[in-house]
């Protein structure tokens, strides 16, 4: 197991360095399908490993140490940080790296560091599987999605200088990364491998280079280095108190007083991964980055992370106001998003809304705290990573051929790229409709939460109800798009053949894995997520999912329904079009009508968007203000109250 | 208000595009050859240009924009085409460069749904301005 989590991390590090020499296209490809490949193969075969056992702990292989590696890997991080900011002229992130810096030396030389347990560098049970056979498997099939993506998003805008070779290194180096922020089990290990994701995502988000995507970039920046500054001072604290810097040991049980501040903190850095509000913001900017990096880092991986840590966290702060506070920011973060997504036309940032809303849910999960309720953030965990991860591919190949990420202009689909609106489809079913995940773990989540007694039990309720209809309604409008179908010529029908190889094999294969978790959700919960629910609660056997076979059959029956029959539809030839009616005028096929005092216009059927109803910019203001001050007593309250 | 100057020998194409600009406030000159559009940046010079790749019976378009982008670099070109139909498997591949294979802001395939296009060019108006 040590030699495979090990392979795991460095193999994707040295792809990337080899694939930062690459110049040459095809040669790229041929490594990054390789590379892809034997990645997605050695995270099956450590969870292969694995099995379905307890939890493990284990170091490094033996003759490797870690050394001063840390501290070294840190003050280059910060080196970095602070060279790029001063060519862009930026404050905050430098400083906030520095702090960091400046604890983690000041551990160093004060000898405070407790003795570091070689054996315990690690920490493997069935959440970390879940989390490295995402990483691997869909992390793969992402970066090989970007193989056609970026060449036609080169081809459509060719001022924007490619650096091909830095994008799929960075990709590559953040697999690595996300691998070792996964099975870590001591904390500043893992707080390496965090801010190496930070940078990542910082330089993916600025790619193109534009004054505005560098903005962007740097908003990302300094919110994670935010959080990152809070994992420093958590552990600082953690040293001065005498606790142990040993994840598995911290979060064995509910926290004493004493390690209150120490979990806030972590709690902090986990709400600035997840883009929880007050610090969403970050993400929907992180959407200017080409699609493969959203759906990687922004959706199916990074953003993980930060609910990663809340799960972790969840034994020790379940029951404290501690946790409650963090479930509270999770669930409004879902409620406002929820609402400003409807508002959306840009189909990708409704796809960012929807994914902050989905990691709130989780938030809110891990907060809370119960067998029920950590067995609902692992199945969200794994749907969204395939649904969402492939609704992102999807609309990065629409933007490819369609120019506009406009939810408006995704009309017709289904006649104009049969292929991708099945697959669109599959997404977006995945994402809220029955019987796909996510809406099961919906349901038992309400379940959960009407076993929550007083007032709070009841405002969970009302913002799920709330907040679930929201998506429902934005969801719904997307699917309306997809699906509306015309006439379309033999040429228009040829736009879809220039979709690459490389983007259907991504986007066809987690389409599958859409389908196949849902059909299987009965084994997944049984073997994998109701096991990890109940060892990370010390709970004894609880049914959480029994899937009769008659149903099953049924819901397999009914997944591969609703794309067959979408593909059937697109091959109809012919249609009952007729010439609708606008303000007591006719309407050609067309879209003309003839105006009453002459002329003409062009009308179009538009989604609603709730303007003049919801002031979108005011709700995501509102939220903000509400979560910061939830934050606010998170920090305060939260630490010094149990 | 702005100037968008556009290039095709597809005059439904023109007819559709000048429409959408016009309802969006751009007024619109129209050109179907490379020498009426020399000869309309000649009498003025617009704010965007939207060319087709496809001209003169030929790949003229490539040629008139890598002209464009030498004399006045800072006129900001799109390009819509159907040159995907004529261009060779090699010639297609060359495009397939990190250093940008055309001097044009944005290259789109036909058909480009007109509202698209008005997004493309307010985007460039703006930038330039």
């Amino acid at each position: 197991m040590s030699s495979l989590i090990v392979f795991l991390v460095v193999f994707p590090l040295a792809v990337g360095a080899l694939l930062l020499a690459i110049r040459n296209g095809k040669l790229r490809n041929v490594i990054v399908v390789i590379a892809g490949v034997v990645t997605a193969a050695a995270s099956v075969a450590t969870a292969v490993t694995f099995g379905n056992g307890n939890a493990i702990f284990f170091g490094l292989p033996s003759g490797w140490s870690l050394g001063q590696s840390l501290l070294a890997a840190e003050i280059a991080i910060a080196a970095f940080v602070v060279v790029i900011s001063i060519q862009h002229r930026r404050i905050l992130a430098p400083v906030l790296v520095l702090a960091q810096v400046a604890i983690s030396v000041y551990l160093e030389l004060s000898g405070k560091m407790p003795e570091l347990d070689p054996s315990r560098l690690f920490w493997f049970d069935r959440l970390a599987m879940v989390m490295v056979l995402i990483i691997g498997v869909v992390g793969t099939l992402i970066c090989i999605h970007s193989l056609g993506y970026m060449r036609d998003y080169h081809r459509s805008s060719p001022l924007i200088k490619g650096r091909r070779t830095v994008f799929f290194c960075l990709l590559f180096v953040f697999l690595g990364a996300m691998f070792g922020l996964v099975v870590s089990n001591y904390l500043p290990l893992m707080l390496i491998f965090w801010e190496m994701t930070t940078l990542c995502s910082f330089l993916l988000i600025g790619y193109t280079r534009t004054k505005e995507t560098i903005g962007y970039a740097f908003n990302a920046l300094n919110m994670n280095m935010l959080g990152g500054l809070g994992f420093s001072v958590a552990i600082l604290l953690l040293v001065n108190g005498n606790q142990p810097l040993d994840l598995a040991t911290l979060t064995s049980g509910p926290a004493t007083a004493a390690l209150l501040p120490a979990l806030a903190l972590l709690c902090l850095a986990g709400l600035t991964k997840a883009a929880q509000m007050p610090f969403s913001s970050w993400l929907l900017g992180a959407m200017y980055a080409p699609s493969p990096t959203s759906a990687l880092l922004h959706s199916s991986t990074m953003v993980k992370a930060g609910v990663f840590l809340l799960l972790r966290l969840s034994p020790a702060i379940a029951g404290t106001n501690l946790g409650t506070l963090v479930a509270f920011v999770g669930m409004l973060t879902f409620l406002f998003v929820s609402l400003v997504g409807v508002t959306e036309q840009n189909t990708k940032k409704v796809l960012a809304y929807s994914t902050i809303g989905s990691l709130g849910l989780i938030v809110g999960c891990a907060g809370l705290g119960s067998p029920e309720l950590i067995w609902v953030g692992v199945m969200i965990i794994i749907f969204h990573a395939l649904a969402k991860g492939l609704l992102f591919l999807v609309v990065g190949t629409i933007e490819n051929r369609l120019y506009s990420k406009d939810m408006e202009n995704f009309d017709t689909l289904l006649s104009r790229l049969p292929l991708v609106s099945a697959l669109a489809l599959t997404g977006i079913a995945g994402m809220f409709i029955a019987p796909f995940g996510v809406v099961v773990a919906k349901w038992t989540a309400i379940r959960a939460f009407l076993d929550i007694p007083g007032w709070q039990g009841a405002a969970l309720l009302v913002i799920m109800a709330f907040g679930t209809s929201l998506t429902l309604f934005y969801w719904g409008k997307l699917l309306i798009k997809v699906l509306s179908m015309r006439t379309v010529s033999e040429y228009e029908l040829s736009v879809q053949k220039r979709i690459t190889r490389f983007e259907w094999l991504a986007e066809i294969t987690l389409a599958v894995g859409v389908i196949a978790v849902a059909a299987f959700i009965g084994v997944i919960s049984e073997q994998v997520v109701g096991p990890q629910a109940l060892a990370t609660f010390k709970g004894t056997s609880q049914a959480f999912l029994h899937v009769e076979p008659v149903m099953l059959t049924t819901m397999v029956v009914a997944m591969l329904f609703l794309p067959a029959l979408a593909l059937w539809a697109s091959r109809q030839k012919h249609f009952d079009m007729s010439d609708f009616y606008a303000a007591g005028r006719p309407v050609t096929s067309t879209g003309v009508m003839g105006m009453a005092l002459g002329g003409s216009r062009t009308v179009s059927l538009r989604n609603y968007y709730l303007e003049g109803v919801v002031n979108g910019g005011l709700v995501f203001r509102a939220g903000t203000l509400v979560c910061g001050v939830l934050l606010i007593a998170l920090l305060t309250v939260g630490m010094v109250v149990r | 208000m702005a100037r968008v100057l556009l290039v095709d020998d597809d005059a439904q194409v023109v007819a559709i595009n000048t429409r959408a600009l016009e309802a969006n406030g751009y007024t619109v000159t129209t050109a179907s050859t490379t020498t009426e559009a020399h000869a309309a940046i000649g009498r003025e010079i617009p704010d965007v240009v939207v060319l087709e790749a496809m001209l003169d019976g030929a790949t003229a378009g490539f040629d008139l924009a890598r002209s464009l982008a030498r004399e006045t670099p800072d006129l900001p070109l799109i390009m819509l085409s159907r040159c995907d139909e004529t261009l060779t498997a090699s010639e297609r591949a060359s495009q397939d460069r990190d250093d940008g294979w055309m001097p044009v802001a944005r290259f789109m395939e036909k058909p480009v749904a007109p509202d698209v296009l008005v997004y493309e060019v307010d985007h460039l108006a703006k930038a330039a301005h």
